[in-house]
């Protein structure tokens, strides 16, 4: 067993509500318009899927087609042993649709194709008939640890010495109509807000919806432009409040590395005072001296924002200057090169479900 | 690498409540399909279905300290009844439960609520759907339940998805992980999948037909079937069931909704599987096949079985025409009633078979008893291409474990 082996991140992409396409980290301008929910900036899909197929393509599995290519081709290989895909919504769409058509049609006449596309592994399923990879193929679909599990699940296969190169995505996809459903309630904001300035306000009682997709080619070679290191991912459920500092702390001293040793930190703040405040409590006490900074601002609210954390956190660990606006709140404690970061996210309205992501510099 | 046993298991279906019932009406070749009864559909009484004949409230009230404040979907409350025995059944209590793992699944979550409230006004939509749709939150409901405070997760790769929570169960032990993991998964039926199903044009109008050569589609079933596995670190000299020796996962890559007719995946799947092992395949005494009764699955299933076996295929049978396919519940289920059939020594019969697709290769036929097993192997495949197979092996012939 290869227990310490190294994981690499050979290759990244992901497909958000702010410009970040073709990797660039945010060098173009950051959008600030007023907006009551972010949605992805959608690529011009007939570049990567014939439009033949297009057509009748849900949203979630072009994304998730064209994330696996993009991150294959990023990584500079064709094939990988092992696809595993983390999603805490699944394929609303057409789970809307099935469910509207079951409704409207008081179950006649019904086309069987958003029943086959809504299951949760669809997008798992798609991407191994597009590379005709036969290996492992998984999906978890557990709220706001559904790509931690999937990472986690990437380093055990590579301990297992079952694999070399594992892709390992995450996607949620935000509807109209799940919009619009939603935001009946007070849990989601209605008012249009400028979302990177999502911080500032300190009253927030509501949260900004989002969606994004996320996809990262892992290996256990270096190549000449790896990004980092997975160091390792975790998660945990408590049922009692009273064990999460030290759940968290004993995952740091699991990896040999101590508190003073994490660089930066990114949580998963999303504006929500009652809900930020507790974790950055939690966090400026378990970490004194590690600077603190978000990714929601760019993503919205929605379980696998952090798989968008850990494509930011690759940038910042491949060398590439930190844009303000990462920040949370305060400007950072030092400007030393940031060699170790952790990514922290804790569900949000139901809060059980804790998920950490630990990555190194190469 | 820890060696990974079956100490415990619960599980409710069409055919019982409990594991003693269902062992006996898989003895007696006793089938739970009949005309839908319950479930608010233009099919009541007309498509047969593997219902559990228990309302919400009647599930309710076979959990004990159960909160009856909330609200729980059907597929969470099948979860915990049959949570609830797996965890009994291997006498955990205290610490060994809060730091227990959980790797649950499902194919459609709280799908029951959410058709049944999805135009409901604001705040039932906002109780109903929000809080229950996720395949996740069924997890969370049997963590809270058991106080956990450990990993917990859910997997959904449609219906192999309880096969591949006992899977990385397994992983989870024998990495060291974790010393105790509930696996297992659960499903209702709803409008959303009897529908779906029959959109496919794949429901049978009568009791399904496993292996049958005039087979015509599945009928749905529905259950809650969950495993305790625990690490030989931990294990004792407590009661076990089985000790899980193989395992694989793969994806066929051919179809969103269909097998190859040469049952590639299957093939693939099962081989690795027995790969992993240190047997050869003529050592498995039983396989408890995944056996649909659609036309595809069962020819692409048998024609894998021919290659793994070399045309010699061990004692084989579905419970697919007893309980119906139970989607998410379908790997672990299939996992449950294998290991009982070893552990008491009986094979069951495929119910309502009569005519081999290929002459030769006919499933069990008739309930026998005194049929010693060393080992067998439980399939489950679904859609989007994903297969997984689980090999168990009899531990009693082994006197205790080494």
């Amino acid at each position: 067993m290869a227990m310490n082996s190294k994981i690499y991140i050979n290759g990244i992409h992901s497909i958000a509500p702010q410009p970040c396409f073709e990797n660039g980290f945010f060098d173009e301008e950051l959008d600030t318009s007023a907006r009551s929910f972010l949605q992805i900036i959608a690529p011009r899909y007939l570049d990567y899927i014939p439009g033949k197929k297009l057509r009748r393509m849900p949203k979630l599995i072009r994304l998730g087609l064209i994330g696996a290519q993009k991150a294959l081709e990023d990584a500079k290989i064709h094939q990988i042993d092992s696809i595993i895909i983390g999603t805490g919504n699944g394929n609303i769409s057409d789970t809307q649709k099935f469910i509207n058509a079951i409704l409207d049609n008081d179950e006649k006449m019904l086309v069987p194709t958003s029943f086959v596309q809504s299951t949760n592994n669809i997008v798992a399923g798609s991407i191994a008939l597009m590379l005709q990879s036969k290996g492992y193929n998984m999906t978890y679909t557990h709220h706001s640890t559904s790509f931690e599990m999937s990472l986690l699940d990437a380093i055990m296969q590579f301990e297992e010495n079952e694999v070399d190169q594992v892709l390992v995505g995450a996607i949620d996809e935000m509807t109209e109509e799940n919009v619009k459903l939603k935001t009946q309630g007070d849990l989601w904001l209605k008012e249009p807000i400028n979302p990177i300035g999502i911080f500032n306000n300190t009253n927030n009682k509501a949260a900004l919806l989002g969606e994004s997709s996320s996809f990262f080619v892992l290996s256990n070679q270096a190549n000449d432009k790896s990004y980092a290191q997975l160091v390792d991912a975790d998660l945990f459920y408590h049922a009692t409040a009273s064990n999460v500092e030290k759940t968290i702390s004993k995952f740091i001293r699991k990896n040999n590395i101590h508190a003073n040793d994490i660089d930066l930190i990114l949580a998963g703040f999303n504006g929500v005072e009652t809900y930020d405040f507790p974790q950055r409590q939690l966090l400026k006490k378990i970490f004194p001296d590690s600077n603190i900074a978000a990714f929601k601002q760019f993503v919205g609210e929605h379980p696998t924002a952090s798989a968008f954390g850990m494509w930011m956190a690759a940038q910042i660990l491949s060398g590439k200057p930190i844009p303000k606006e990462v920040y949370y709140k305060e400007t950072p404690k030092n400007s030393n090169t940031i060699k170790t970061i952790l990514i922290i996210q804790k569900a949000y309205l139901s809060e059980e479900d804790y998920g950490m992501i630990l990555m190194r510099s190469v | 690498m820890k060696r990974v046993f079956v100490t415990g298991m619960g599980v409710i279906s069409a055919i019982g409540n409990g594991l003693e019932a269902n062992s006996n009406s898989l003895k007696k070749g006793l089938s739970g399909i009949k005309p839908i009864k319950h479930l608010n559909t233009i099919y009541r009484g007309i498509l047969p279905a593997a219902e559990i004949d228990l309302s919400n409230v009647e599930l309710i009230n076979l959990i004990p300290n159960f909160d009856k404040t909330q609200n729980y979907t059907r597929g969470q409350l099948l979860s915990l009844v049959a949570a609830n025995e797996a965890v009994a059944d291997a006498c955990l209590s205290g610490t060994d439960l809060s730091d227990m793992a959980i790797v649950s699944s499902n194919t459609i979550g709280g799908m029951d609520f959410t058709e049944q409230y999805y135009r409901a006004n604001k705040d039932e939509y906002q109780y109903f759907f929000n809080n229950s749709h996720s395949s996740g939150e069924t997890t969370r409901k049997i963590a809270s339940y058991l106080g956990t405070n450990a990993l917990i997760t859910t997997i959904s790769t449609a219906c192999s998805s309880s096969a591949n929570a006992i899977i990385m169960g397994t992983r989870l032990i024998r990495s060291g992980r974790a010393k105790r993991v509930l696996v297992g998964g659960s499903d209702p039926i709803t409008k959303f999948s009897l529908n779906g199903f029959a959109s496919l044009l794949i429901y049978d109008e009568n009791v399904c037909k496993p292996f049958d050569k005039d087979r015509n589609g599945l009928n749905l079933g529905e259950a809650g079937a969950y495993l305790i596995l625990e690490s030989e670190e931990v294990v004792n000299n407590k009661k076990c069931y089985a000790e899980i020796v193989g395992y694989a996962n793969r994806n066929e890559a051919f179809h969103a909704s269909a097998s190859t007719p040469d049952g590639e995946g299957a093939f693939l799947t099962m081989k690795q599987a027995l790969a992993m092992t240190n047997i050869e395949p003529n050592q498995i005494s039983f396989v408890h096949a995944h056996g649909t009764a659609t036309p595809n699955n069962d020819q692409s299933e048998l024609n894998a079985l021919k290659r793994v076996f070399n045309n010699k295929i061990p004692n084989f049978a579905s419970s697919k025409s007893y309980i119906g396919h139970t989607l998410g519940a379908a790997g672990a289920i299939n996992a449950i009633y294998g290991i009982i059939a070893m552990k008491d020594s009986f094979v069951f019969q495929n119910l309502s078979f009569t005519k081999p697709i290929e002459d030769g290769f006919e499933p069990i036929k008739e309930y026998t008893p005194n049929v010693h097993m060393d080992y067998i192997l439980s399939n489950a495949f679904g859609f989007g291409g994903n297969n997984s197979s689980i090999v168990f092996a009899n531990i009693s012939k082994e006197d205790g474990h080494e």
